[in-house]
């Protein structure tokens, strides 16, 4: 019995709001690339998704910070002590995380105001191409930070990083797709933007079409990265059978995986026999599902590495 | 149209950043730490297994020296007289005691079970993951040995903790930061031996230069016994000695990659399973985007 195995759930280092900070770093990062991408590559018809990416990316960022020193509280004891975070980079992992999740604010930041106020196409082209480097760091970081704990077999995977990679994309994507509404009651220019979308109804279910097929292909390279994260790493084993998170994963996998797959062809079933409306709202139900299972992914992980040696 | 900053507003801010900018300053700078402080040769401490006792007076040392508190314990039931079974805070040091094999009467006092205790803390490695991963440069190593922190740099993230092979780093939950055994640097700024190797009456805790220990563990070797510390992680401080195989006592196995070359290990590897995931969700998508683009072409032919 090692020293860690007697970690207690009322003793973890790193708990649910380490999660959530996890899971909302890969929603910002995830976001952002989408923002990015859909602005360099889709026509004016997408302009909503885009503005809605960034939007949420800056208010993710944000909110992971807050989480995160909610979760350390070091800050009670020495206000200040969260700027030694910045101190070893680029040696320290965490380190790397603070310096590009500060950037990825700054670029969602100044793309959030390009939005509101416009601005030179090259410059939001620029903006957009930093930030695509800078946002697949972020959801990369998020799976590297734990997979550089050599403390923890668990986490001990090149395949642990590349699965929060593509579920960071997939739930910043689905996050971006779900607030669009709220982003275009906040951006007037995404507003006008997003009721001409809604008048063309067919642009918009064929939009939320399009994305619901991206999300499809996202989901089965996390199923297939699931697998050889499981297959390849001794003590994932227990996920399967035996342990008190185990659960928890099989609700990951039906919630944030399988469910989705299923209301995605469902919705695309439906696609050309006029029921918009009930596309629009499956497609929803779809997206909190998917949200949902990305954090139960980050929580059974983060927790089950503390708990299973 | 713009607003103009009233006096108060401007005085207001000015005051506020003059209060701000010296703490946020005073924060940063102490730059950054070099992960090494050259303070001598390389010591190491030798804890042989075959002759220890059991007696803990190694335990009630540490605690004694470094004015740790004791802390509430419950007689285990699972056969092993590990008392605290675990590192914490205020525990740095831990007794692990181990039974070996099952009891024989036929063999009673001769064979069968094997009693074995392994005095165990921070092993000082000579390449720590601690050190490598701290974002705040707040642990560091001595070249002599000890692995130190600094709890005014300590941002609290628990890292090492995660990081360390042995879980040794305990989070303390009111300082909201780490502490850990500092291989008693004090005493050996002073000329003294660690305080747990001090106290051993039957020296199954020897203080040594790291040379001399690896020939002591090498000699072990060839008479048969097994080692733990000379290899692992990169070599560590602290080189154990026993007759039983150390998973025994629960000390996994490592091999001799360091932290950083475990990093890139994993980065390289993630940047290869990176291009192939890249590569294939591209493929997908295009092909969703031809098949889409055939289809719309035959809907609008249809059409027409």
């Amino acid at each position: 019995m090692t020293a860690r195995e007697a970690t207690k759930m009322s003793e973890l280092v790193w708990g649910p709001l380490m999660a959530t900070y996890l899971f909302l770093g890969g929603i910002a990062g995830g976001a952002y690339l989408i923002s990015a991408l859909v602005d360099l590559f889709k026509g004016e018809d997408y302009e909503v998704l885009s503005k809605s990416g960034a939007l949420v990316s800056t208010v993710a960022v944000i909110a992971s910070v807050v989480v995160l020193l909610a979760e350390i509280k070091r800050f009670m004891v020495e206000p200040l002590s969260f700027l030694n975070a910045f101190r070893q980079f680029p040696g320290s992992m965490i380190s790397v995380g603070t310096w590009i999740l500060t950037s990825l604010l700054i670029i969602s930041v100044v793309t959030v105001i390009l939005a509101f106020f416009g601005g030179n196409w090259l410059i939001r082209k620029i903006v957009d191409v930093v930030g695509i480097v800078l946002s697949l760091g972020t959801v990369a970081y998020t799976g590297l930070v734990l997979s550089y704990c050599r403390g923890i077999p668990f986490w001990g995977s090149p395949f642990l990083p590349a699965l929060f990679t593509v579920s960071g994309i997939l739930t910043g994507l689905t996050m971006a797709m779900l607030m669009i509404p709220v982003a275009a009651y906040i951006m007037p220019k995404a507003l006008n933007s997003f009721w001409e979308l809604y008048e063309r109804k067919a642009s918009y279910v064929g939009m939320i079409g399009q994305t619901e097929k991206y999300c499809q292909i996202l989901t089965v390279v996390e199923i297939v990265l699931l697998a050889l994260y499981i297959g390849t790493t001794p003590t994932t084993g227990i996920l399967l059978a035996g342990s008190s998170v185990s659960l928890l994963f099989y609700a990951y996998i039906a919630i944030g995986l399988l469910l989705p797959l299923g209301i995605g062809y469902f919705n695309s079933r439906l696609e050309h026999q006029g029921k918009d409306m009930m596309i629009v709202l499956s497609a929803m139900i779809g997206q909190v599902m998917v949200l949902l299972g990305g954090f139960i992914l980050r929580y059974v992980v983060l927790v089950g590495g503390q708990l299973i040696h | 149209m713009t607003e103009k900053i009233s006096r108060k507003d401007f005085l207001m801010a000015a005051g506020a950043s003059l209060v701000v900018a010296p703490m946020a300053l005073e924060g940063l700078d102490r730059g950054q730490r070099a992960p090494v402080q050259h303070l001598g040769e390389q010591k190491a401490v030798v804890v042989d297994v075959t002759r220890c006792i059991g007696c803990k007076a190694c335990q009630i040392a540490c605690k004694g020296w470094n004015k740790l508190p004791a802390e509430k314990t419950e007689i285990s039931r699972d056969g092993e007289f590990t008392n605290p079974k675990f590192f914490s805070p205020i525990t740095w040091k831990i007794v692990r005691f181990k039974e070996i094999g099952d009891y024989d009467e036929d063999t009673a006092g001769t064979g069968g079970l094997k009693w074995r205790m392994l005095s165990d803390n921070c092993k000082h490695c000579l390449e720590p993951s601690c050190v490598s991963v701290c974002p705040a440069a707040a642990l560091w190593k001595r070249s002599d040995g000890p692995v130190l922190y600094d709890l005014d740099r300590c941002v609290g993230c628990g890292y090492c903790t995660m990081a360390c092979p042995w879980g040794v780093p305990r989070f303390d939950d009111e300082l909201h930061a780490i502490r850990k055994c500092t291989m008693c640097f004090d005493r050996i700024d002073q000329g003294l031996e660690p305080s747990c190797v001090s106290v051993c009456p039957t020296d199954a805790l020897q203080y040594m230069n790291l040379e001399e220990a690896r020939r002591v563990a090498a000699d072990a070797e060839a008479n048969g016994l097994y080692t733990y510390g000379v290899d692992e992680v990169g070599g560590t401080s602290w080189i154990y000695i026993s007759d039983v195989p150390f998973s025994e006592f629960g000390l996994p196995e490592y091999s001799t990659v360091t932290q950083k070359g475990y990093e890139s290990d994993i980065l390289m590897k993630f940047a290869g399973a990176g291009l192939f995931v890249g590569g294939a969700i591209l493929a997908a998508v295009k092909l969703y985007a031809e098949r889409r683009e055939a289809i719309m072409k035959n809907d609008s032919e249809g059409g027409n």
